[in-house]
């Protein structure tokens, strides 16, 4: 299995980075230079494995404030990067298991007025699309809600984030055994999952239908 | 059966992109021939079209936020102060034996356990500390300090001094009323704070009497209505509500009906129309001060600036700025729901004002964060529309970017 380039790269600081030092001694410029350094990494990590939640701010700070109370343990062993998205997949994973992302943004958020004011305002081919890769992500997250966190955010983490197997079983401190097992229950399950639901299946048929004549 | 298996790892490097053109036509060779391959095939292509769309990210404001709060709670101790604290063992050995003392409850023979007695007629109540009273079909909050006086066969509370947040649950024959030396409240509706001085409705309609009984107003949700005198007399500090109940509550505790949950003592946004105005009142200095609190964070001080600068009724080049800072407030008590709501009533009401401009890109903003990314789009491109050369231009179009990016 061929190891994937990174969807995005990180920017990164050594472990020796007065910066650190800083962020230890609670200087309020190296903290916001380690947020600022890897907020988009931990911001990407938490919203595929969550998906949409009014809590995603409260993720993101929580692994912040996690890896600043616990820098003082870091021993520069790994990248900054793995450390944190080590913290934020547990933060992730602590909110999936606590059963908190039933909570799904929705379109609470919108009053009255909106439904008039759209379509004057928005180009209808963006708004479409806009629309289903919205109902499409909610839905397959509702779907994921339906799988233990642990396999699901294995095989997330391996589809969405271009983690190798090594890197999960290491973020999620387990062996790499473990890690396959988990992602073919998870690939499993939510087979069963988009079976059972007619919009995705059709949707699912169409993609496979597009596909194959691509690639024809 | 075993190529199957293969297949399906490989399958997951075609998603994501990965595979090689070997691997690649290996799979779509078999996939050809196998419909149980397709059917997965299908399934992690949808977590392909999962993978199109672009990664979250919070708006700027939200990581300006977090870097406040972050840098605020000193770095390192930010940890205790602003991760969630997690069951401990003994917390959860703790709920454990709460809830076995439940399941006795319960399952107890009814004998075992007290009705509720009712509160005794002429009960009067004063509170050292906040807590909560069911009373006549109404969950009732009171804030340290507060002086009631309960009448349940007229379902009314007199109250001299204090605060009162009175949730009606039940709606009766009879009105539930709160009486004050001023005036009185009669529910109309269900939610509503009442002062010495005046009356907030947080949900549903009251109607204020006076003391002779002829109607003064009629308060809507979102509305407030203050006495003359409210504005000139600085309001009393009201304490949080205090989960544990006052020591003459305790004297009551059982008529404190679990189904009835505590209302809380927060204020919602007032888009109040005071009756009276107070010359002599600065709702500059109110202004300033609101604004001081909320840089600060302190959302519940900055709102009684706030309902002070409203009560006070400021001239109508301050209004748009009351109103936004109320909006502000909201969104610094993290509801933002009701600041998005509040933020298009500035807009609404408005338009023409400085801080309409605000409004409109704080709107958009709020939406993008929510992940209602459409109506983002639509804010976002009213905001550009109206103000081309504005304040937020730049970070609007980055917003949209991340929105429409491959336009």
């Amino acid at each position: 299995m061929s190891t994937p380039a990174k969807a995005h790269a990180v920017p990164e600081l050594a472990a020796d980075d007065p910066c650190l030092a800083g962020c230890r001694a609670g200087r309020p410029e190296a903290i916001e230079k380690l947020f600022r350094t890897y907020a988009g990494m931990v911001e990407g990590v938490i919203g595929r494995i969550v998906g949409p939640t009014p809590d995603f701010e409260d993720l993101v700070q929580t692994t912040f404030a996690e890896a600043l109370g616990n820098l003082g343990r870091f021993r520069g062993e790994a990248k900054i990067s793995t450390w944190l998205c080590g913290i934020a997949v547990h933060v992730a994973h602590h909110h999936l298991r606590a059963g908190k992302v039933r909570r799904h943004v929705s379109l609470e958020l919108v009053t009255d007025d909106r439904a008039t004011a759209l379509p004057a305002l928005v180009d209808q081919s963006v708004a479409d699309k806009t629309i289903d890769g919205r109902r499409l992500a909610s839905k397959l997250h509702a779907l994921c809600d339906r799988i233990a966190p642990k396999k699901r955010i294995a095989l997330l983490l391996y589809v969405m984030e271009d983690r190798s197997v090594e890197e999960i079983a290491a973020l999620m401190r387990a062996t790499q055994t473990a890690t396959r097992s988990r992602m073919y229950f998870a690939r499993r399950e939510l087979r069963k999952l988009i079976r059972a639901d007619a919009e995705l299946r059709d949707l699912a048929d169409g993609l496979l239908g597009a596909t194959l004549e691509g690639d024809a | 059966m075993r190529a199957c298996g293969r297949i399906e790892r490989q399958l997951l490097d075609v998603v994501r992109g990965a595979a090689s053109d070997a691997v690649r036509l290996e799979v779509e060779e078999h996939l050809e021939e196998c419909a149980s391959c397709r059917e997965v095939r299908a399934s992690l292509g949808l977590l392909g079209a999962l993978r199109a769309q672009p990664a979250p990210r919070l708006g700027a404001s939200a990581e300006r936020r977090i870097v406040e709060r972050l840098v605020a709670t000193g770095g390192p101790r930010a940890r205790a102060a602003l991760a969630p604290r997690r069951p401990g063992r003994v917390m959860l050995v703790g709920l454990a034996v709460a809830a076995l003392g439940a399941l006795v409850f319960v399952a107890a023979p009814r004998g075992w356990r007290r009705a509720p007695a009712p509160v005794a007629e002429g009960l009067t109540l004063e509170a050292t500390q906040a807590g909560v009273i069911a009373f006549e079909g109404a969950g009732v909050t009171y804030g340290s300090g507060t002086a009631l006086t309960f009448h349940a066969a007229t379902r009314t509370i007199a109250m001299t001094h204090g605060q009162v947040d009175v949730d009606v649950t039940e709606h009766r024959a009879r009105h539930f009323r709160v009486t004050t030396p001023r005036f009185v409240v009669e529910v109309l509706g269900t939610h509503f704070v009442v002062t010495p001085t005046g009356v907030r409705t947080l949900r549903g309609r009251v109607r204020v009497l006076d003391l002779e009984g002829r109607e003064i107003a009629v308060v809507a949700a979102g509305e407030s209505w203050t006495t003359a005198e409210s504005a000139v007399a600085p309001p009393s500090p009201v304490a949080s509500p205090a989960r544990a109940p006052s020591p003459i509550a305790q004297t009551i505790a059982p008529t404190m009906a679990p189904s009835v949950s505590p209302p809380p003592l927060v204020t919602r946004p007032s888009v109040s129309r005071a009756v009276v105005a107070h010359p002599g009142v600065d709702v500059a200095a109110l202004v300033a001060e609101a604004r001081a609190a909320l840089a600060a964070g302190d959302a519940a001080r900055a709102r009684t600036f706030i309902d002070r600068a409203v009560a006070a009724g400021p001239a109508p080049s301050e209004r748009p700025v009351v109103d936004l800072l109320g909006a502000d407030a909201l969104l610094v008590e993290r509801r933002p729901a009701e600041a998005v709501a509040a933020y298009r009533g500035v807009l609404r009401r408005h338009p023409d004002a400085p801080e309409a401009e605000t409004a409109s890109f704080a709107v958009g903003q709020l939406l993008f964060e929510s992940g209602a990314q459409l109506e983002a789009a639509a804010a976002l491109d009213d905001y550009a529309a109206r103000y081309p050369h504005g304040r937020f231009v730049r970070e609007a179009r980055d917003l949209l970017a991340q929105i429409r990016p491959a336009e």
